[in-house]
């Protein structure tokens, strides 16, 4: 066996990363078709505030970030759909904001510090046990929740008011895919980091679009390609001691630019 | 005689203090060939909307017969993303979605259906086609196709001939009437362009806020209603086909 397996830790973060390779791209073939990619970037930094509140009461931060992501989701899905704010508004005004409460809590106690970093940027060595724990099972929702879905939330996407018109129930629908992104932001964080979340949601389905000649041939390529992605990131960050987070998005980058010469 | 599908009963919808729509009074039957006309700011688009069921009335009441009553098609691709990858077919199999019912995968015989409504509109040889890669008149039709697949009894087009050219547009309102003969649909196409949907529908309505006129086109030709709405000076060339 590869030395890189007799590590406790490292299948720890093979196996998380597995569940978050394939989750992400699989939400985030929706949220690009709706021109809405950038709400996962918003949630992250929303989530960080999460964190925060996690690190200073002492709770499991991820349980924090969850359910504040989640908070975040529905009222910015409440914003879009009331067109109070134009969506693109709502998603910027959520991502400095999350940010600011995150770095306001964390100055109050006082907390910048590596645990914080493993948050932002991921990190494989702190990954426990629990983490992955509850990653495989609200990874397991999540998963069999747009599975469940998949041609109403597919039809919802691509053309909300015909979708409506033929009686499909957008308000209920649009709020569980807000509730399935913030899941994922908030389990993702560990091993891609906040700050990266955004990039394993989007950019294997960019790359999977230059190649793909159907929606369903789209999702499909599009996990594989998170799953090569979190894979080559995961050896690459064993190997040349680099963080996961950015290896693994500089292999989907790389993923993408095979993709867009292989168009051409 | 033939049945009413829908049934505007002294409906108002306003924004506001404003009656956008005011008091309109109509019914569109079985076999209705109905272009709905009006200047920017009539209405129209309200109107559409109340018809299709996005907006509900703010007084008076729209009865429809049954549920899943309407096949809509939105203004030329207004939402769909043109650069994802779709093909023609996953297009109409989203008019399956609600027939087939949460929870449950689309079967074989949502499949036969989508593909009898693409062969409708002359495209089934196109079904795995990507949707980029049709011009404007084609994916029009894959959209009428969608709207057909969900087996509608009334069919409302917005604006459907929006940017496409004469020779297409003439195909266009060929397949309308095929579709009126074989799937015995009522239309209602919504159009700013009033010469060429008189000539082609059997009635017509005209919003001004309120519903200034309902009833045969040639009347509406004949009578000075097209002066009185759209200024002196519009001449309206009656065709005998």
């Amino acid at each position: 066996m590869l030395e890189i397996f007799e590590y406790s830790f490292m299948i720890r973060a093979f196996t998380a990363g597995t569940i978050i390779a394939v989750l992400a791209p699989l939400i985030g073939t929706f949220l690009v078709a709706r021109r809405y990619s950038l709400i996962a970037d918003s949630l992250a930094h929303v989530s960080l505030a999460g964190v925060a509140i996690g690190l200073i009461t002492g709770m499991y931060p991820i349980y924090t970030a969850l359910i504040t992501t989640i908070i975040a989701a529905l009222f910015i899905e409440q914003l879009r759909s009331s067109k109070r704010l134009s969506g693109e508004s709502a998603l910027a005004i959520f991502l400095s904001g999350g940010l600011a409460v995150a770095i306001t809590l964390i100055g109050l106690a006082n907390g910048f510090n590596v645990n914080l970093f493993s948050y932002l940027f991921g990190s494989i060595t702190t990954v426990q046990a629990i983490d992955v724990w509850v990653i495989a099972s609200l990874g397991l929702v999540v998963g069999g929740t747009i599975i469940a879905l998949y041609k109403e939330l597919f039809f919802l996407s691509f053309d909300e008011e015909v979708a409506i018109v033929q009686g499909v129930r957008a308000r209920v629908l649009n709020s569980i895919l807000m509730i399935m992104t913030a899941m994922t932001v908030a389990l993702s964080m560990r091993i891609v980091g906040a700050l990266l979340v955004g990039a394993l949601m989007v950019i294997p389905v960019v790359a999977s679009m230059q190649i793909a000649r159907s929606f369903k041939a789209t999702v499909l390529y599009a996990v594989c390609i998170g799953f090569v992605s979190v894979w080559a990131g995961l050896f690459a960050a064993y190997y040349l001691n680099i963080p996961a987070g950015g290896a693994i998005v500089l292999s989907s980058l790389g993923i993408l630019g095979i993709s867009m010469i292989l168009r051409r | 005689m033939s049945k009413a599908l829908v049934t505007f009963d002294h409906v108002v919808f306003s924004y506001g203090s404003e009656n956008v729509v005011d008091d309109v009074l109509f019914s569109i039957k079985e076999d209705d060939f109905i272009g709905l006309i009006g200047q920017n700011g009539s209405g129209k688009t309200t109107l559409l909307k109340l018809m299709i069921g996005l907006l509900e009335p703010s007084s008076g009441r729209i009865s429809r017969l049954t549920k899943h009553l309407v096949g809509y098609v939105p203004q030329k691709s207004s939402q769909t993303e043109q650069q994802f990858p779709i093909t023609c077919e996953e297009i109409v199999l989203q008019g399956r979605v609600v027939q087939r019912g949460l929870f449950r995968m689309l079967t074989s015989h949502d499949r036969k259906k989508a593909q009898e409504a693409l062969d409708a509109v002359g495209l089934l040889d196109r079904k795995d086609a990507l949707l980029r890669e049709l011009s404007g008149g084609q994916q029009q039709r894959v959209f009428i196709a969608r709207a057909l697949a969900s087996e509608p009894k009334l069919l409302i087009l917005d604006e459907p001939t929006v940017g496409v050219d004469e020779a297409s547009q003439e195909e266009f309102y060929m397949l309308l009437a095929l579709l009126r003969r074989e799937k015995k649909l009522a239309i209602v196409i919504v159009s700013h362009d009033v010469e060429v949907v008189v000539r082609e529908v059997n009635s017509l309505l005209c919003m001004n806020r309120k519903l200034v006129y309902h009833g045969n086109p040639e009347q509406f030709v004949e009578g000075n209603y097209a002066q009185q709405m759209y200024g002196k000076g519009r001449k309206f060339i009656h065709h005998n086909h």
